[in-house]
């Protein structure tokens, strides 16, 4: 089908109907002229056959009376069929623009799939729907090559990453002297640092290709206790409260769950100063919270989630885990906010059940 | 037979050949150490990249384990057709097969071989596979050599192949079963954590541990999200404590406070 530019079917729209309300009008029209304009005319007209006199009549009041009247007719029907265009035509002509630029506003590029267009035989939707699937395509896929790439990525570092780790563990059994012992030690921890660095790009790209899709419901005062004795091995003295009879049950993907517990009370233990307590782990009414004295003052909330950024001018970490963490939490869709209080940072995250 | 075979299918025949050299290889490392010691592991270690495959190797030939390596997919298979082990680690992704094919073909044999499933792939699914289909243990990439010994050791245990279930080093003995230490029938009161730490050490003694394996050991995943590993430190420091108070002193060697060593003698 020839599709028809916008301007052209307007103006047709526009003309089909005009001419649907005049045809529409005419019996007005017709009464109009009979009873106005052509009356005195016709009036004179029947005088003149029956050869009776000219009746006396104001003519001239008369007929530009009917012109009048006439012209304001015309003058309505116009209006009307303007605005009956105006009104519900080009509601209907722009409607495809209109399902365009919803889609587009839902669109996600995670993800949906690419949307189905509808153009109504409009040249210019037509064109522009046209260039928003290219543009859409161009982005999924370079999208997925970002995706592959960090999965790959991280797959193929981890052999060489294997590797290095063994090699130390080798190198560690050469009775060595002082100086290359303290060597071996840094080649460990950056190597450790390597890998903890890779396995949270990993994680990141799963939960972005969302490859956790296994949801149970899991008491989280359960969850927390039982992970309590590991992060005590840390650092001693971590506080849990919450209330015993509360039973609080999430729906939630159990590796997830437990990486960003990790996250939060590893955080927590990395910026307390405090060798000993210090660490606040809050549950009730759907909230969680962890808190721990801090060193300084507040972070900046709005970058504080960003990947690689970190606050702490010591370089703790490796910007990550707090992304990790709204990561978790966007994919379950709760809700996690920072605020700094009593000289400490809180994190909290509302569950919503 | 193999002449036939030469005509008909030449590259089967050169691998049939291989194996037998092989055979007759092992034949040969059987006989040797059955009149040395009567008892010696036999590993498998199916592990694609050579590298990581000789280090492992290399770490565990200090125990009396004797190391075999297959480096592929048929490589791995004929040798578990040919030979028993008792205990074999396994890599899911080798070259010309799935790791998990050749768990099925040691199930399928008569044997115990306890299997450990060694792999960079730390899904899930491939977890929960490789235990549903009899996998004794399974350990991600990249592990630390120790951990690894810890578990075949762990799981050669459990296998009974070495019997008992009391550990003793020295004037220790450790029940594993009711996880109490004890020297000259005094009970030792450890903690959840200093238990790990002891028997880690002593069941990787004559070997310096470096901080980060012990880190890893005792909290897993989580240590790595550290930044040092002081937290090994204090818990080395208060298990010496009351090793000393139990009359066991120098013990636990440290190099430099980067590795420590089990060396006391048995």
């Amino acid at each position: 089908m020839k599709k028809k530019s916008l301007l052209s079917k307007t103006l047709s729209l526009f003309v089909v109907c005009t001419t649907v309300i005049f045809i529409l009008t005419t019996p007005l029209f017709y009464l109009l002229t009979k009873h106005f304009y052509a009356e005195d005319m016709a009036d004179i007209i029947n005088a003149v056959q029956q050869g009776n006199g000219i009746p006396s009549l104001d003519l001239e009041r008369d007929i530009i009376m009917g012109m009048m009247l006439q012209l304001l007719l015309i003058f309505i029907v116009l209006c009307f069929a303007l605005l009956l265009t105006i009104r519900f035509m080009t509601h209907r002509l722009w409607s495809p623009f209109d399902d365009t630029l919803k889609m587009i506003e839902q669109f996600n590029l995670a993800k949906n799939p690419i949307p189905q267009l509808y153009d109504g035989g409009i040249e210019e939707f037509a064109r522009l729907n046209d260039s928003l699937r290219k543009l859409i395509q161009k982005d999924k896929e370079a999208y997925r090559i970002q995706k592959e790439f960090t999965e790959n990525a991280s797959h193929e570092l981890q052999t060489p990453l294997a590797i290095i780790r063994s090699k130390l563990d080798l190198l560690m059994q050469e009775n060595a002297d002082e100086k290359t012992m303290l060597a071996i030690a840094d080649l460990y921890s950056l190597n450790i640092r390597m890998e903890h660095l890779n396995r949270n790009l990993l994680l990141l790209a799963k939960i972005e290709n969302e490859q956790y899709t296994e949801m149970e419901d899991i008491d989280l005062n359960d969850f927390i206790e039982s992970s309590l004795p590991g992060y005590e091995a840390l650092h001693s003295g971590i506080c849990f409260e919450h209330d015993k009879k509360d039973i609080f049950k999430i729906r939630a993907n159990r590796i997830l769950l437990e990486c960003l517990l990790n996250n939060l009370i590893v955080n927590a233990i990395r910026h307390t100063p405090d060798t000993d307590g210090g660490i606040k782990v809050l549950s009730s009414n759907g909230n969680l919270t962890v808190y721990n004295s801090a060193y300084g003052d507040s972070l900046k909330a709005d970058t504080l989630f960003l990947r690689f950024r970190t606050g702490d001018v010591n370089k703790k970490g490796n910007g990550l885990g707090l992304s990790i963490v709204k990561a978790i939490c966007d994919y379950h869709g709760w809700d996690v906010n920072y605020s700094f209080e009593d000289k400490g940072h809180k994190f909290s995250i509302l569950f919503i059940i | 037979m193999l002449f036939s075979l030469y005509l008909t299918e030449p590259h089967l025949f050169w691998h049939n050949l291989f194996s037998y050299s092989d055979f007759l290889q092992s034949c040969i490392l059987n006989l040797q150490p059955t009149l040395q010691k009567t008892q010696e592991m036999k590993l498998l270690i199916i592990e694609d990249e050579k590298e990581l495959s000789d280090s492992i190797v290399c770490f565990l030939s200090r125990e009396d384990y004797l190391c075999e390596q297959a480096f592929s997919f048929v490589e791995a298979v004929s040798k578990i057709e040919i030979y028993d082990y008792d205990c074999i680690m396994l890599d899911l992704m080798l070259p010309g097969g799935n790791g998990l094919d050749i768990l099925k073909k040691i199930k399928k044999k008569p044997s115990v071989a306890g299997v450990i499933i060694i792999s960079a792939k730390d899904s899930l699914d491939d977890k929960v596979d490789g235990l549903r289909l009899g996998a004794d243990d399974y350990l991600a990439k990249p592990f630390h050599l120790p951990e690894l010994s810890m578990r075949i050791f762990a799981l050669l245990r459990r296998k009974n192949f070495t019997g008992s279930n009391i550990l003793k080093n020295g004037e220790l003995t450790i029940d594993l079963l009711c996880k109490r230490v004890s020297t000259n029938e005094l009970a030792l009161d450890l903690t959840k954590t200093e238990y790990e730490l002891l028997l880690f050490l002593i069941e990787n003694r004559r070997r310096v541990i470096s901080k980060s394996a012990l880190a890893e050991h005792l909290s897993g995943d989580i240590a790595d999200m550290m930044d040092d590993f002081n937290f090994v430190y204090a818990h080395i420091k208060n298990l010496k404590a009351k090793l000393q108070q139990a009359g066991i002193s120098e013990c636990i060697k440290t190099y430099y406070g980067t590795g420590y060593k089990w060396i006391l003698e048995e």
